[in-house]
């Protein structure tokens, strides 16, 4: 599993805190800030399910698992897992999803999770429910 | 009675922001495309649009017209709900089996082909069109599933031809209107 999380850094805002943005939900490997044209984009990497523990337990404390599993499988796709998180939100500790554009005022924070077992990695991190609590908790996938 | 608005418009009209504006009221949502996802995990371990796209077709033709609709509705039941928004209604035999279980409102999405293709560009969701003709034969194939008819005679309409902040406004205004009853 290869977990890449991407935060545009716009030209007006502050890198540490997009990079707190994305720490508050993601525990990385490495993370790193590269140039693309005129764009500055923070990437954060990581390649165990273990780094996605904080996103994991801020879907339960939120209850916002149905809203998480119909956003998390609108966008991914046969190998791989695709959601965009509101970069404020995240600033704020607070976990809200978005579509990939205009919502997030600066640009979402995209996160993508490359593992051939998608549905794994979804019912991992969102179980589907009924009313309101989840039907089983597994295990991430290796 | 319980109330059900059915969120109806072509690929790219606005309807998950609208959905989006619902749950962010407090309104429960169902997806009828998340019905068709959770179907294609069944079968496979992956979500490649091909199969998506397959699906929905293929659940039509094999159980017939109202079978995605009966799937939410199974759903539906066992939940608690008063107003429930459902996104991604196709046909009108969908709105029909809706109607059994409470009071259904259309709302419908429109936006222009040129509009629509322009969001659908810049949102690139795997599978979504390359071109603006690619785009006009999968509108005839969602039109085939009768999602004219629907749009056709929704008892609501927003026209999406704004900033998405203007059709957020919109959507809250037209969804708190019909979740408190004050119309029809």
């Amino acid at each position: 599993m290869k977990i890449v999380v991407e935060a545009e850094i716009r030209p007006t805002e502050d890198e540490e805190k997009v990079k707190k943005a994305v720490l508050n939900f993601f525990t990385p490997s490495n993370i790193r800030v590269e140039e693309r044209g005129r764009r500055k984009v923070l990437i954060a990497e990581a390649d165990r399910p273990e780094a996605l523990q904080k996103l994991h337990l801020k879907l339960r404390e939120q209850r916002i698992l149905d809203a998480a599993r119909s956003m998390i499988m609108r966008w991914s796709s046969e190998d791989r897992v695709v959601f965009y998180l509101h970069k404020q939100a995240a600033f704020m500790n607070h976990i809200a999803f978005c579509l990939p554009e205009g919502e997030s005022p600066l640009g979402p924070i995209k996160v993508e999770i490359f593992e051939t077992d998608v549905k794994a990695v979804i019912d991992w991190l969102a179980p589907p429910t009924s009313r309101g609590r989840p039907l089983f908790e597994r295990e991430a996938p290796r | 009675m319980r109330k059900l608005i059915c969120l109806t418009g072509m690929p790219g009209a606005g309807k998950t922001v609208v959905a989006e504006v619902a749950r962010d009221l407090g309104l429960k949502v169902y997806s009828m495309g998340d019905v068709i996802r959770e179907e294609v995990l069944r079968e496979r371990r992956a979500l490649s649009w091909e199969d998506v796209k397959r699906m929905m077709f293929e659940i039509r033709e094999r159980e017939g017209p109202r079978a995605v609709a009966k799937r939410v509705l199974k759903v539906m039941m066992r939940e608690d709900w008063d107003v429930a928004v459902i996104e991604g209604v196709r046909s009108l035999e969908e709105v029909e089996e809706f109607r059994s279980i409470g009071e259904v409102t259309v709302l419908a999405i429109h936006s222009s082909p040129v509009d629509r293709y322009e969001r659908l560009r810049k949102r690139a969701r795997e599978g979504d069109p390359k071109s603006f003709e690619e785009m006009r034969e999968r509108d005839l194939k969602e039109l085939s599933l009768g999602l004219g008819n629907v749009i056709a005679l929704a008892d609501y309409m927003i026209v999406n031809d704004g900033t998405l902040e203007s059709l957020k406004e919109k959507a809250k205004e037209v969804l708190l209107r019909l979740a408190k009853g004050l119309c029809i």
